[in-house]
């Protein structure tokens, strides 16, 4: 080792920096998402105690609540009208929401942009509001208490956002995909079936999701419409916990939250997180 | 540069055949089912909303014009009351949201390694496809009185009766945050994202410290988000029903409980008006914010630029 | 005389407040390359948009062999195009990129094989028929576009600024070509191009457009040694303009006086005495010193700069007070020149046109 040669440190060779603000950052994202979680995690805890009421730590654990909770059928036959309503609402949405972006995006025409504030106004309409209102104007028509107004006012809430997340998707489609098609021989139909569908496919799942869970944890929209032939999950479950809250609702909410976990586990499988960003931030106004 | 066409100069208009006609009223088809459904269904029960608020022509009785669902607003101090616990309530929510949100955000844009930043989105942004019922839930368990937040306060020794934490004021709020803190955070991570490592630089290469990058660079331009996650998270609060209904325990009065009980007693005339004066609310504030946003937004331009 | 594959008469196209083609009359020959040249924003593309059947004119007709097609939509017309930025389907491999137009017509599998790999042949790409789009290079993109275009058989060809997007040397390569591959094919190529090289390499004939109208339409010699308007001799090539009043007019020659001097060029068509000309002459022909030959066009002229460019110089002289040339010598015959220098410059008359606009 020669003792006169001076050693120059390579760069970025410095002891890592200990950065407090970093520090609190981080400990404040830590401690929110245990807030996050909190809730949920407790439903589960409760879901499985031997106690009628929500004592911690729990006496004892017990599978007692699943029990009862496969005992009640009304609780079964609002999951399953939650399901149709939100199934039918999903698909109404896509369906709708794809022809009036194409409309939208692609075509000019006078009051363009009157027609895209109509379908985006249901967005700022609070939504117990809207309950109400669809209530009146059921009765008005009779058709109080059905499964088709509760479709109806859903898909209405769900409307706009598969029409804003759509159009963005379809802002992005690459025309001359659709110009080749039709240079080689394709019909407009046939254009939109082979080459653009697949393009706004991101477009199409996220619409179909947001739709999805819109319908089935609505309550505010479907409170005033149903009965008890019609009656919905989220609707059941408020009543319920208006009348007792014991642990059968936990044991219910297990399989939700199980259902939730699901289908983000598949979100995050399936979708292309670059796709994925492009629609939410553009889709996001 | 093409040029732009003579007002003499002769462009013989073409009267072009069936086809040029098809592809002119092309998106007249596609619109229709859309327009008409809302129209149909949307835009008529906000109509026939705005009637019965003065011509409740669905209640018992004959049913005559009147004010009385819309005075009550005006002359009663209770429902005054009403309209300011609502909004107070809002005020609240929002700056806890804000305070706890931005942060996150920008601690989430922080994170290094991507498998973290992925399960960071997640557990924020996940529990949103739990319904709210179902949270709120999970939050009167765990604030009631033999709850963990009492069990663990009581362990450790800070207090000895137990806190009363739900079927108050504060009971909403802390379930409220929890369900509208993805909503703030949203915007915020968006615009922070955009954020620029140069930017940053420029300043402290300029003499600010961390402070003052923060105060003079960083929060102008994401002041857009945080105006839209505020925007949001206030017009939901005020909207909001199911989580002050249950947390709340009928002792703190806001509009949507006052819809509630309203229909319950099947006073359609009062809650039409009330579900409007919560509609006009709603559009008043996202008004009022859309005009500073567009002022945040450029202001935001032009520093980038 | 040769078949007219597309015509176009008196083709309009109003955007908005824009017109950005202007009465276009085109006549396009059976088996030509024919090009469409200009700068952005001259109507090129739109109007070739026209032929295939993405655009309509606001006014005017476009004819296929014959038959009128200008409200026809793409997907009926015999025409295919190659895009600008290709447009291959991304989610479809080369051959089903290929095989899109044939299996539309519900053509037998057999045969949409067959085809495809002799397509796939002819623009030199054998065995690629499995390859994802994706996974090959700019210039393999390009010859799958012209493949998928070209296995449909078209009665014409449209190609909109294809090499664009290649570097300089894969572009000069894939001129050569697809000037190749359209003579062995035999089928009408309509080319739009900003490159006036590209143009003047490639065209049987050219059609320079500027601002919505055609301005000269004619062989790629012609355009450059006998251009018609100020903007065609600017455009190709490079020109000094002279501008001036015509004082003379004979059999085979025209006089124009540019301030002091009379300078001669060739006229084309019917040049009116005292009429505001332009002469344009091109910097290659115009010569200094000993290199000038017996013609009537000789001053002297001073040298202002000179400009080493590798092969050739390029030197600016004036010629008394007001006007300057822009002249190209080889390097060698550039010896001694330098700023300040006195020598003698000229031209040949032939060198020279007058332009009328």
């Amino acid at each position: 080792m020669r003792p006169d040669v001076s050693v120059t440190p390579a760069t970025g060779d410095r002891p890592p920096r200990r950065d407090p603000i970093r520090l609190v950052l981080f400990v404040v994202l830590g401690l929110v998402l245990v807030y996050m979680l909190a809730p949920i995690v407790f439903v589960l805890v409760f879901a499985f105690s031997s106690a009628s009421y929500a004592i911690f730590p729990p006496p004892g654990y017990s599978v007692r609540w699943f029990m009862k909770l496969f005992g009640q059928e009304p609780l079964f036959r609002a999951a399953a009208n939650s399901l149709i309503v939100a199934l039918v609402a999903t698909a109404a949405s896509l369906v709708l929401g794809t022809t009036a972006s194409l409309a939208l995006v692609r075509y000019r025409f006078v009051g363009r942009e009157v027609l895209r504030t109509l379908f985006l106004a249901p967005l700022i309409v609070p939504r117990i509001a809207f309950g109400v209102a669809m209530l009146i104007y059921a009765v008005l028509l009779r058709r109080f208490g059905g499964l088709d107004s509760l479709m109806l006012a859903h898909l209405m809430i769900t409307l706009p956002f598969a029409i804003s997340i759509l159009s963005a998707s379809l802002v992005s489609a690459d025309r001359s995909l659709e110009e080749a098609a039709a240079d080689l021989g394709a019909t407009p139909l046939v254009t939109f079936w082979k080459v653009t569908l697949p393009q706004i496919r991101t477009g199409l799942a996220v619409s179909g999701f947001f739709a999805f869970i819109i319908s089935w944890d609505q309550v505010e929209t479907s409170l005033f419409l149903v009965k008890t032939d019609n009656m919905t999950l989220p609707v059941a479950m408020f009543y319920y916990l208006q009348r007792q809250q014991d642990p059968v609702i936990a044991a219910l909410s297990t399989f939700l939250i199980a259902l939730a976990v699901v289908v983000a586990v598949v979100a995050v499988v399936t979708v292309n997180p670059r796709d994925l960003q492009r629609v939410l931030s553009a889709g996001g106004r | 540069m093409a040029v732009l066409a003579r007002a003499s100069g002769e462009l013989r208009q073409r009267r072009g055949g069936w086809r040029a006609t098809a592809r002119r009223y092309a998106h007249v088809p596609l619109l229709a089912p859309s327009v008409l459904l809302s129209l149909a269904v949307f835009w008529v029960c906000m109509a026939v909303l705005l009637v019965m608020s003065v011509y409740p022509f669905l209640a018992a009785g004959t049913p005559r014009l009147t004010w009385a669902a819309w005075q009550r607003f005006l002359v009663d101090p209770f429902y005054h009351g009403i309209v300011g616990t609502t909004l107070y309530m809002a005020v609240v929510v929002t700056a806890f949201s804000l305070a706890l949100g931005y942060p996150t955000a920008y601690a989430i844009s922080k994170i290094q390694r991507p498998g973290w930043a992925l399960a960071a989105y997640l557990i924020l942004f996940a529990p949103i496809l739990v319904s709210v019922v179902v949270r709120t839930y999970g939050w009167l368990l765990l604030l009631g009185n033999t709850g963990v937040v009492n069990w663990a306060l009581r362990t450790v020794g800070l207090v000895r009766e137990p806190v009363p934490l739900i079927f108050n004021f504060t009971g909403i709020i802390i379930a409220m945050v929890h369900i509208l803190l993805p909503f703030m955070v949203f915007p915020i991570l968006s615009v922070v994202g955009q954020l620029t490592p140069d930017l940053k630089e420029a300043a402290a290469d300029l003499g600010a410290n961390r402070w003052q990058t923060f105060r003079r660079v960083t929060l102008p331009l994401t002041l857009p988000g945080v105006i839209s996650g505020a925007q949001i998270v206030f017009t939901l609060t005020i909207s909001a029903f199911v989580t002050p209904f249950l947390m709340g325990g009928g002792k703190v009065q806001i509009l949507s409980g006052l819809i509630y009980r309203d229909m319950e007693a099947v006073n359609l005339g009062f809650a039409s008006a009330v579900a409007l004066i919560l509609l006009v609310l709603a559009a008043v504030i996202l008004a009022a914010s859309n005009a500073l946003a567009r002022r945040a937004y450029k202001r935001a331009e032009v520093e980038r630029v | 005389m040769a078949e007219i594959d597309v015509e176009l008469r008196e083709v309009s196209k109003r955007f908005g407040e824009v017109l950005a083609v202007d009465r276009v009359s085109l006549q396009i020959r059976r088996g030509e390359f024919f090009s469409l040249l200009g700068p952005s924003g001259c109507g090129k593309t739109t109007t070739l948009r026209m032929i295939g059947g993405l655009e309509f004119p606001t006014a005017g007709e476009v004819l296929l062999r014959g038959a009128v097609v200008t409200d026809l939509p793409a997907y009926r017309r015999a025409t295919n195009m190659v895009f600008q930025h290709l447009a291959l389907f991304p989610h479809l491999t080369v051959f089903e990129n290929i095989a899109f137009g044939l299996r539309l017509r519900r053509e037998p599998e057999a045969q949409i094989a067959h085809k495809v790999d002799s397509v796939l042949q002819l623009v030199d790409l054998p065995g690629y028929a499995s390859r994802e789009i994706h996974q090959l290079s700019g210039g393999q993109k390009q010859r799958v576009a012209i493949a998928r275009a070209l296995v449909n058989e078209p009665a014409v060809l449209l190609l909109d600024e294809p090499l664009g997007a290649l570097d300089l040397k894969l572009r000069i390569q894939m001129q050569t070509e697809l000037k190749a591959l359209q003579h062995r094919v035999g089928t009408t190529f309509i080319y739009v191009t900003h490159d006036q090289g590209e143009a003047l390499t490639m065209s049987d004939r050219i059609a320079v457009m500027n601002e919505g109208r055609v301005e000269q339409v004619a062989s790629s010699q012609e355009i450059y040694t006998r251009p018609r308007t100020r903007f065609v001799a600017g455009f190709i090539g490079e020109a000094n303009f002279l501008d001036g009043q015509v004082a003379e007019v004979t059999a085979d020659a025209v006089c124009v006086n540019v301030g002091p001097l009379r300078v001669w060029a060739t006229g084309d068509g019917a040049i009116a005495q005292d009429a505001h000309v332009t002469v344009s002459v091109r910097p290659e022909h115009v010569k200094l010193g000993t290199a000038l030959g017996a013609t009537p066009n000789r001053w002297d002229a001073r040298v202002l700069d000179v400009t080493f460019m590798g092969s050739v110089v390029r030197a600016k002289v004036a010629l008394g007070d007001a006007t300057v040339l822009t002249t190209e010598l080889q390097s060698d015959a550039a010896a001694g020149l330098g700023p300040g220098a006195i020598v003698t410059a000229g031209w040949a008359p032939q060198q020279a046109v007058v332009l009328v606009r």
